[in-house]
């Protein structure tokens, strides 16, 4: 190798000496912007604040609608078994009062979904920042479950509720089974 | 249209919170007699221990679908001439056209209202 050089002429081995030096250079510069990019991505606070957040309120809404929609059910359910006499404006009254007071759940559900609506905005625009400067691209799915998950929902058509705009509408199902 | 209002019907979905509507809805039109189940293997092991006039299922439960439940039961020499009716979230059109190729009597879009449940009940089990 030693003796092979010997032969370069000095003039070429500076240019590729230099011509190396800059592709360090470069490599060195990409590693720095890699690293401000990833630090911009703020993966801890992400993973140590703000999910566990969303995973807390959402599961406070879940919590609180199905809370809200069982008191509102058993006030029907009471208010059609009612029965007639001198006891039954006082006992509708109290029911509706019931089904009014469990509605404000919405007002709070409604503050819940929007912190969490503006956290996954923010790790949107972290994340599409990261993708623009890495020039990331998608690999194929390597989790097994999530694989198993997507071939299952897939195979049984677990396409869930559609947009309304594009969902089939009671009428078009009829005309199916007209 | 004349409904059988002593038959039994079997309600199946893995939200309790829908199962207790239906409830209350086939309560108001007058049946009775309703049991639930909270997937398709629950209702199966209910549809072999008694003999139901109509299924009423939702599509996606876990471990086993409705769509699932719907095959299952076109498939048994037992069981497979039970009405049953699809309520489900799921609106594409690809699942509406499955469910019916497997042998669904009809299919209701979730949310529903009384009049609907109780029109697909009747061009269902009506005589």
């Amino acid at each position: 190798m030693a003796q092979a050089q010997r032969h370069i002429p000095a003039d070429i081995r500076e240019f590729e000496s230099a011509a190396v030096v800059s592709e360090l250079i470069q490599i060195a510069e990409y590693i720095t912007h890699m690293r401000e990019e990833i630090a911009a991505l703020r993966a801890n606070e992400m993973s140590r604040d703000r999910i566990p957040m969303a995973h807390e309120e959402l599961g406070s809404v879940l919590m609180a609608t199905a809370g809200a929609t069982n008191r509102i059910m058993a006030a029907a359910e009471a208010l059609l078994n009612l029965p007639e006499g001198p006891e039954h404006r006082p006992a509708l009254e109290e029911h509706v009062g019931t089904i009014f007071e469990a509605c404000a759940f919405q007002d709070i559900t409604g503050q819940r979904i929007s912190k969490v609506v503006d956290a996954l905005q923010s790790f949107e625009q972290r994340l599409d920042r990261f993708i623009g400067a890495v020039r990331a691209r998608d690999a194929a799915i390597s989790d097994p479950s999530e694989r198993a998950r997507r071939d299952r929902a897939a195979e049984l058509m677990l396409n869930g509720p559609q947009a309304e705009e594009i969902a089939t509408s009671q009428d078009d199902i009829d005309a199916l089974f007209a | 249209m004349a409904l059988d209002l002593s038959m039994p019907i079997l309600v199946v979905d893995d939200y309790q919170t829908m199962v207790r509507i239906i409830r209350n809805l086939l309560k108001q039109l007058g049946f009775e007699e309703v049991d639930d189940a909270s997937d398709g293997t629950a209702a199966l092991a209910r549809m072999k221990g008694r003999k139901y006039g109509l299924v009423i299922s939702d599509w996606n439960m876990e471990p086993m679908t409705g769509y699932e439940l719907l095959r299952h039961v076109r498939a048994d020499e037992g069981l497979r001439t039970t009405p049953f009716i699809m309520v489900t979230a799921e609106s594409k059109t690809e699942n509406v056209i499955a469910a019916k190729k497997a042998g669904v009597n009809n299919y209701i879009v979730k949310p529903f209202n009384a009049a609907t449940l109780k029109s697909k009940i009747e061009a269902v089990c009506g005589s």
